[in-house]
């Protein structure tokens, strides 16, 4: 992933990746939230709704108690309002639950089906009630009073028919005073609605007819008005029965008919709102669950969301960190001066890249660098080297004037002495003396001239050979030995040159004077008459460079004067002949030839010279 | 003093100078004998021979530093850096004037560094200079 990044983005567009995936994330969790929210506030306003209907319910409980509480009233106080309150009340609850069962779900409109009937059930016995009470009202209105006049008229008629002294009159007043009685007890009744007022009301009413029909019967006058009379009570009493029956009908209406209606209907509604309180727990649990499922499947969702883009910005965020922290450690070895510090593969041209590419240019730098150094390094190699030459050179030179003016002053010292000796043996007369040390002075000259011209011969070694070629051994030191045959078998002395002897490159002329040198040491210092002396020269090749040795039977040189032999002018033996200057040439030969010479020896076991020739250049060969 | 006869090495590869060294010794003192060693092998055999205490030392060595075989320098290192032979007082006696001898001879402890004279007469006088000093230095009484 990091890798893919690195890849295929830019710095830039990786951040831009990185912002573009946390906001749309971010958008993803709010439309998520939005649509958990509105599906809540979904479950809540259907919540609300149900708990509305609840509402309406309550109402319909409240309605029905007020409109029984309206008929009792009117019932039993008669207010015409309280009627008309009942009519209001049953026509609004009417409508109400017709509007309610368009709307309901089919449980509650069963419910409220069954409660319909009942309602209209209700206003009609209501209706029936208020029927009975205006027949009764109209009863005790009308007839009543009608009727109560009608026999106070005609019991006043008897008594002053009768005459006032007759014992009859006090029989009309008890009958009148017992019509009293009977009305009075009648409105208690209606008042109190006790019956045993009904019972009194009654019995006077009977004991007033009773008395009449007793007059009547004494007195066979005034017939038609004692029966008219009794006519009359019988009316009232009627009348009054009547009333009694319609109080009664409509108690028993409003009572018991009207009241069982509103129980029903109550309990039906008892019933719904049992009904709607179950409904709503199921909704209420249902919302809760839903909710909660929602909220959980959010929080789901986020977290989810949340680590995808924690770990799609982790990836982003080690894209960018990973490739700095490489270059980094590139820098630091590039600082260090490394050339061969790795550059991390980078592929996009960003930011970073361009970074990579100035790591890139420090690394040529640093190579360049390097290259500079390393040929700054080998210049002062070089310098070195030459200096040392110059040195040793310098070295040698100084040797070589310190030899000389030591051996060159030596013969001057000498003759100078020997003058100065003959001087003083002239003067004491001894002139025979004198002239003999003569030949000291004439040897010693000679031998400054020899010394002179050894000199001569050594410095030119080197400084006019510039005649360099191909050389081949076999054949010059095949004609080496032809030179010296005659005199070598003169004084007995063998000489064996090897076959297969190598090609050199080098001046012909120091060659065979290197050469000439030491056969001239071998035969100056050869030994063993008796077996013969000799020196033997062969060769040995290697890949780099050739020996070629010089062996003798001499007498040998002991190891610690085996380098001092090839300084300048230095002899082993100093009665031998010779000034000491043979094996410096050689060695001087050697060198400029860019090789080397050294012996092997021990005393008595003669000794070999190794002469180490550099393999010639496959161009200085050709 | 003079009452014994004094050895006086001389290590010397030129017969010529020895013979002239010997000339004037010889001339001047009658009482010293000469011992010539003419090369350096001679004269590590003659120190190898001194050192068993038999002979008496050397009453004075005059050295050449040019010789066959082991040179001056060595030969004045063997003496000086042996314990008994280091008594011995040795007069460098060479045709070197250069300087990087001088300070050689001078730093292995030789007694003095003479370049041996051109001049007619002044070998001999510088023979006899040298004779006189060490016959002043009480030396020889180690």
């Amino acid at each position: 992933m990091t890798q893919f990044l690195i890849n295929h983005f830019k710095l830039q567009q990786r951040i831009n990746i990185g912002y573009i995936l946390a906001g749309s994330v971010s958008v993803v969790i709010v439309i998520l939230a939005a649509v958990a929210f509105s599906s809540i506030s979904n479950d809540y306003r259907s919540y609300v709704s149900s708990s509305q209907k609840f509402h309406i319910d309550l109402l319909l409980t409240g309605q029905i108690i007020d409109i029984h509480r309206q008929a009792m009233i009117y019932t039993y106080q008669g207010h015409a309002s309280a009627a008309d309150q009942v009519m209001t009340g049953y026509e609004n609850l009417l409508k109400q639950l017709d509007a309610d069962l368009q709307v309901n779900p089919p449980k509650i409109q069963a419910l409220l089906d069954t409660i319909r009937p009942h309602l209209k059930n209700y206003y009609a016995v209501f209706l029936q009630v208020k029927k009975q009470r205006d027949t009764q009202q109209y009863l005790i209105r009308n007839d009543f009073h009608h009727h109560a006049s009608t026999i106070e008229t005609l019991i006043r008629n008897l008594t002053i028919q009768f005459g006032q002294s007759s014992d009859v009159h006090w029989q009309f007043e008890s009958i009148l005073n017992r019509l009293l009685s009977a009305e009075r007890n009648l409105y208690r009744y209606l008042d109190i609605l006790d019956s045993s007022y009904v019972i009194a009301a009654k019995e006077q009413l009977n004991e007033a007819i009773a008395i009449l029909e007793n007059i009547g019967q004494q007195n066979h006058v005034q017939q038609n008005l004692i029966k008219e009379a009794i006519d009359g009570l019988e009316r009232y009493r009627k009348s009054f029965n009547e009333v009694v029956q319609r109080t009664r009908g409509y108690l028993y209406l409003i009572n018991v008919v009207m009241a069982a209606e509103a129980y029903e209907i109550l309990y039906q509604s008892k019933k719904l709102s049992t009904f709607v309180a179950e409904e709503m727990t199921a909704r209420e649990q249902a919302i809760s669950a839903h909710v909660k499922e929602i909220l959980w499947m959010l929080m789901v969702c986020c977290t989810a969301l949340l680590v995808i883009m924690t770990l799609i910005t982790d990836s982003i965020r080690r894209s960018i960190a990973l490739p700095i922290v490489r270059l980094a450690h590139t820098f630091r070895a590039l600082t260090e001066g490394s050339s061969q510090a790795s550059i991390p593969d980078y592929p996009v041209n960003d930011e970073i890249g361009q970074l990579m590419h100035a790591a890139t240019s420090f690394r040529k730098k640093n190579m360049e660098t390097e290259c500079l150094l390393q040929e700054s390094m080998r210049l002062t190699h070089a310098l070195e080297s030459s200096h040392k030459t110059l040195e040793h050179t310098n070295e040698e030179l100084e040797q070589v004037i310190h030899t000389v003016s030591h051996d060159l002053k030596s013969p001057l010292v000498t003759s100078m002495g020997f003058v100065s000796i003959m001087r003083k043996l002239a003067d004491q007369g001894q002139y025979e003396q004198a002239v003999s040390r003569l030949d000291k002075i004439t040897l010693s000259i000679a031998r400054m001239e020899q010394l002179i011209s050894d000199l001569l011969d050594f410095s030119r070694v080197g400084r006019i050979d510039l005649d360099y070629k191909r050389i081949d051994m076999n054949a010059l030191l095949y004609q080496f030995a032809q030179t010296h045959e005659e005199n070598l078998n003169r004084i007995g002395f063998t000489l064996r040159i090897h076959p297969n002897l190598p090609v050199i490159h080098g001046n012909e002329s120091r060659i065979l004077q290197l050469f000439e040198n030491i056969l001239t040491n071998a035969v100056k210092y050869a030994l063993n008459e008796e077996q013969g002396a000799w020196l033997e020269i062969g060769a040995i090749t290697h890949y780099d460079h050739f020996l070629i040795f010089c062996r003798d039977n001499g007498p040998g040189i002991e190891p610690a004067f085996q380098q001092k032999i090839f300084g300048l002018f230095y002899r082993l033996d100093n009665h031998a002949e010779g000034s000491g200057i043979g094996l410096a040439i050689v060695k001087k030969v050697m060198k400029i030839h860019g090789g080397d010479i050294w012996v092997e020896s021990e005393p008595g076991q003669g000794a070999c010279f190794w002469l180490r020739f550099p393999q010639p250049k496959t161009a200085e060969v050709s | 003093m003079t009452h014994q006869r004094r050895n006086l090495l001389l290590i010397e590869d030129s017969y010529e100078h020895a013979e002239l060294a010997m000339f004037y010794i010889a001339e001047y003192r009658q009482d010293i004998n000469t011992i010539h060693l003419p090369d350096g092998g001679s004269a590590m055999q003659y120190l190898a021979s001194l050192r068993s205490g038999e002979y008496p030392l050397p009453w004075l060595c005059l050295l050449d530093l040019k010789l066959p075989k082991y040179d001056g320098h060595e030969i004045l290192a063997t003496i000086k850096n042996d314990e008994y032979l280091t008594r011995i007082p040795v007069v460098v006696f060479t045709t070197s004037a250069a300087s990087k001898d001088i300070q050689q001879a001078v730093i292995k402890h030789a007694n003095s560094f003479i370049t041996k004279p051109m001049g007619a007469d002044r070998y001999g006088m510088t023979i006899d200079s040298i004779l006189k000093y060490w016959e002043l230095n009480q030396h020889d009484r180690i």
